[in-house]
């Protein structure tokens, strides 16, 4: 599959972006002659990663947006036919040492969520990956309400942190943003805080967006 | 120099209130061990915006008389003890006197009491400054409501402790989980923003206390704990451990109540994590409920306002019972408690929802229960405070069960009775809540006339007026697919653009098909950008699937594609500016007549198939917007009045 050149402005991105809309992830491979996995149990990024190449993304897994120079962050995002979304969406790590340093207004989240591509895909259960399609992309920024929630879980969750009260960062905690190991298996360890202010082991984190809320990112920019 | 002087009562109470009230679980704490104190069978917790907006307890107990409704606002006012001997003795979960004046402090509360056979019931609302109480007349059924409203409205720097709704109902559902499980023959309902969110009943024999324990603990824990009951002298000690394998990651499996009062005990914790060391992993939590009952004087419950802290006469005794037994439960050995010389019986199950649970008990506790190995082994005993502490006077387990049933059932009699006048009061109200006829029709009596509105045509018509105005356009999240009968009249390019004035974007899709991608947005009004109930996706999508099942008639030979443009006989003298200006207005004009085409199409519509992602209400939620904005229906109404219904109805008979 050939390079694609970034995009140079908010414009160009959104116009390749559309383009992208409405057709089957099977013909975008054909049309670029990229390699497409039979199935996502082991190249799970695959979709995120085809999309941010055909929209000519550079920033790849480092710590900063898809496209540097326009602070975008893309994010594809499994969709039902009825337009709901399947699964939480990750964010970012959560920074379990040295968290003083750490603000919402210079945190990773804020940053991560400033401005976000949603790609949705419409990823319907028993359907070959070839024949999903990506539905519409739609540009986003937090509303002031959005980002209070926002601000408000992150906070909660890094004062839990901070305490060493990783325990209760269980499944149940956030309206908006959740928080879950994210690891590739159970053995993977890092240090954390512990209840008593010593230093543990425990399994990395990462912040997600609950479906509910990406839901209604969606619903109130599409019909 | 500053004087010193005494503080005003406001002032003290919310001194004090800072110590109780830490947020609004804390509330619901106190209030509902009042209702328990109360004696009541039922406690509803009704919790509105996390408990920030709306505290509500309601209870089925004993009542305030009306001449003290006044002075239990008051600090220091109680009728739960009386002299230093009952201090040294607390029999209640309360004593102080001070919980309801400190949340009066920093809330507005409102207090509702009938007693049993009082003839009507009371209310006292704290006011103002010095809290001065006014006492009404009030409808209520026997037993209490409380309803705290804005907690803390008049502390901004506790308020601002706060935190998200979520966070703080969940303090709340811990709070309510550890009174259920403390009080297990009182059924407790919880309730948040009109939902309810949780429902413990009333625990009436062993096997509902295992319910009740799968319902708070969930099932994980029920099905492997392990259970233990041993009495030493006048204390006793049961509950449930669970198993080591079962640890957790966090602490809030762990129960410990002493007198039926929930309690966080450093000197308990430390026995019980000292027995479950080298049996768990380090970092993580053992599940435990663990029922200690003793002489009310051998225990200091006045060592915090909060109660959560507890001082034992003879703490190592406590202590040492307590791991001893833990261990042993723990792992499995049974013979080590003398029975003789310590006066102690002693028996562990292990439990589970599989039928064949083995119990292992000594011999004592086997000749007690003697005829199953399953789990019932303390089946026939009431598990109530009450009935705890009785039982050894007599009472037959099934007198027990008897009486709960019956204080039960009525209790039953007075919820119905109060759902009903609930559900009075609604339909006194007017009934813009009904849903509408065929999801289409509004039915609306009134005095003298009953009318029909034909909501569907109401809001075409409001929606037309205001997308003949404006044109705006919303992305379709999943862009959708649609056959053109007529695919001729596509072949012209400006019809996308027609299309496009109107609010609708098409692309082409193959010779057969075009994909539609935007859909018309409407602003409520002219003057927000905020969009307000819109028409559903699907209709759109079912009205220009019709009507691109016709020919389209503005899409002839006159429509103004570049090739036509460039062939008309337009005179040279016409700047280029011109011709697009005309060209635009051409393309207006045309978009104006596709919406009255589209506007057709709607109308033959009806409003009775709702697609899955569709809110099923939102015509109705319209009606219910229009109608207090004090929009005019009734161009849209069919009336009757009564006397012509009856002559209509005459005329059939």
């Amino acid at each position: 599959m050939s390079f694609i050149n970034p995009p140079t402005s908010i414009d160009e991105l959104m116009t390749r972006a559309r383009q992208l809309s409405g057709r089957t992830l099977g013909d975008l491979a054909n049309q670029h002659a990229a390699n497409m996995p039979d199935n996502l149990l082991i190249e799970k990024g695959w979709i995120g990663q085809f999309i941010e190449q055909l929209l000519g993304a550079t920033a790849g897994s480092l710590p900063e947006p898809d496209f540097p120079q326009l602070g975008v962050e893309l994010k594809t995002i499994p969709i039902d036919e009825t337009g709901k979304p399947l699964e939480s969406t990750y964010v970012s790590v959560v920074h379990l040492m040295n968290t003083h340093r750490e603000q919402w207004h210079n945190s990773l989240v804020r940053k991560k969520l400033a401005k976000v591509l949603w790609f949705p895909i419409v990823s319907l259960k028993g359907v070959a990956i070839q024949q999903r399609m990506v539905a519409t992309p739609v540009l986003w920024s937090p509303s002031p309400e959005q980002e209070a929630v926002l601000r408000c879980d992150w906070e909660d969750a890094m004062e839990k942190v901070m305490l060493g009260q990783l325990g209760q960062l269980n499944s149940r905690f956030g309206e908006a943003l959740q928080i879950r190991p994210k690891a590739a298996n159970a053995s993977v360890l890092t240090e954390a805080i512990g209840p008593d202010g010593d230093i543990i082991k425990t399994l990395p984190r990462g912040f997600y967006l609950r479906s509910n809320f990406t839901r209604s990112i969606l619903e109130s920019l599409c019909y | 120099m500053d004087r010193i002087h005494s503080l005003d009562t406001q002032l003290t109470n919310q001194i004090a209130a800072g110590e109780v009230v830490e947020r609004p679980a804390s509330v619901v704490k106190e209030l509902v061990e009042n209702c328990i104190d109360a004696g009541a069978r039922r406690v509803e917790v009704d919790i509105e915006r996390g408990g920030a907006r709306l505290i509500r307890i309601l209870d089925d107990g004993r009542g305030i008389h009306k001449d003290d409704l006044a002075l239990a606002l008051t600090r220091h006012a109680t009728s739960k003890i009386k002299s230093f001997n009952d201090l040294c003795a607390v029999k209640s979960l309360g004593f102080r006197g001070e919980a309801l004046a400190s949340i009066a402090s920093v809330s507005r509360l409102l207090l509702r009491s009938r007693q049993a056979d009082a003839e009507l019931g009371w209310q006292a609302v704290a006011e103002g400054r010095d809290m001065a109480v006014k006492v009404t007349p009030a409808a209520a059924v026997t037993g209490t409501c409380i309803e705290v409203r804005d907690l803390f409205y008049n502390t901004p720097a506790r308020r601002k402790f706060l935190r998200t709704e979520k966070t703080e109902f969940t303090h709340i559902e811990d709070t309510v989980k550890r009174e259920a499980l403390a009080n297990p023959e009182v059924a407790f309902v919880l309730k948040h923003n009109g939902k309810i969110i949780k429902r413990y009943p009333a625990a009436k024999s062993f096997e509902h206390l295992q319910e009740k324990l799968k319902l708070v603990c969930g099932r994980g824990f029920s099905q492997q704990a392990l259970y233990f009951h041993s009495d030493l002298d006048e204390l006793s000690i049961k509950g449930w451990l669970g198993s080591p394998q079962h640890h957790r990651s966090e602490s809030d499996n762990q129960f410990i109540f002493i007198n039926g009062r929930p309690v966080k005990d450093r000197l308990l914790s430390h026995a019980i994590r000292q027995s479950y060391t080298g049996r768990i992993p380090q970092g993580r939590f053992a599940s435990y409920a663990i029922y200690i009952q003793c002489p009310a004087n051998e225990v200091d419950v006045n060592v915090h306002p909060t109660k959560h802290e507890v001082r034992f006469r003879n703490p190592r005794q406590i202590h040492d019972f307590l791991v001893k037994l833990i261990e042993e439960c723990l792992s499995g050995s049974t013979s080590m408690l003398d029975n003789t010389s310590m006066n102690s019986t002693t028996s562990f199950e292990q439990q589970s929802a599989q039928s064949g649970s083995q119990s292992y008990s000594d011999g004592q506790a086997q000749s007690d229960s003697g005829q199953s190995n399953s789990g019932k082994t303390y089946s026939g005993q009431a598990f109530s405070r009450q009935v705890y502490a009785h039982s050894k006077d007599g009472y037959s387990a099934s007198e027990n069960c008897q009486r709960i049933a019956e204080q039960h059932n009525a209790y039953q009699q007075m919820s119905s009775v109060s759902e009903q006048s609930s559900v009075n009061k609604n339909s006194q109200s007017f009934n813009l809540n009904q849903t509408l006829w065929k999801q289409r029709y509004w039915v609306l009596p009134e005095s003298e006339t009953i009318s029909i509105v034909d909501a569907w045509s109401w809001y075409l018509n409001w929606m037309a007026s205001r997308w003949l105005l404006n044109c705006q356009s919303k992305p379709l999240l999943i862009p959708q697919m649609l056959t053109v009968k007529h695919s001729e009249d596509f072949e012209n390019p400006a019809l996308f653009d027609v299309f496009k004035q109107a609010g609708i974007e098409l692309t082409p899709a193959g010779a057969t098909q075009v994909m539609v991608r935007q859909l018309p947005l409407l602003m409520a009004d002219a003057s927000t950008t905020e969009q307000a109930f819109p028409l559903p996706a699907n209709h759109w999508l079912t009205a220009l699937q019709s009507l691109l099942q016709q020919r389209l008639p503005f899409s002839e030979k006159q429509m103004p594609s570049n090739a036509s443009v460039q062939t008309s006989p337009t005179p040279n003298t016409h700047s280029a500016a011109d011709e697009s200006a005309a060209t635009s207005t051409e393309v207006e004009h045309r978009a104006n007549q596709l919406k009255q085409q589209i506007l057709k199409h709607l109308q033959s519509l009806d409003n009775t198939e709702t697609p899955s992602r569709d809110d099923r209400q939102w015509l109705q939620n319209w009606v219910q917007h229009q109608v207090a904005e004090g929009a005019d229906w009734r161009p849209f109404a069919f009336s009757i009045s009564e006397s012509s219904l009856l002559s209509k109805l005459g005329q059939v008979h």
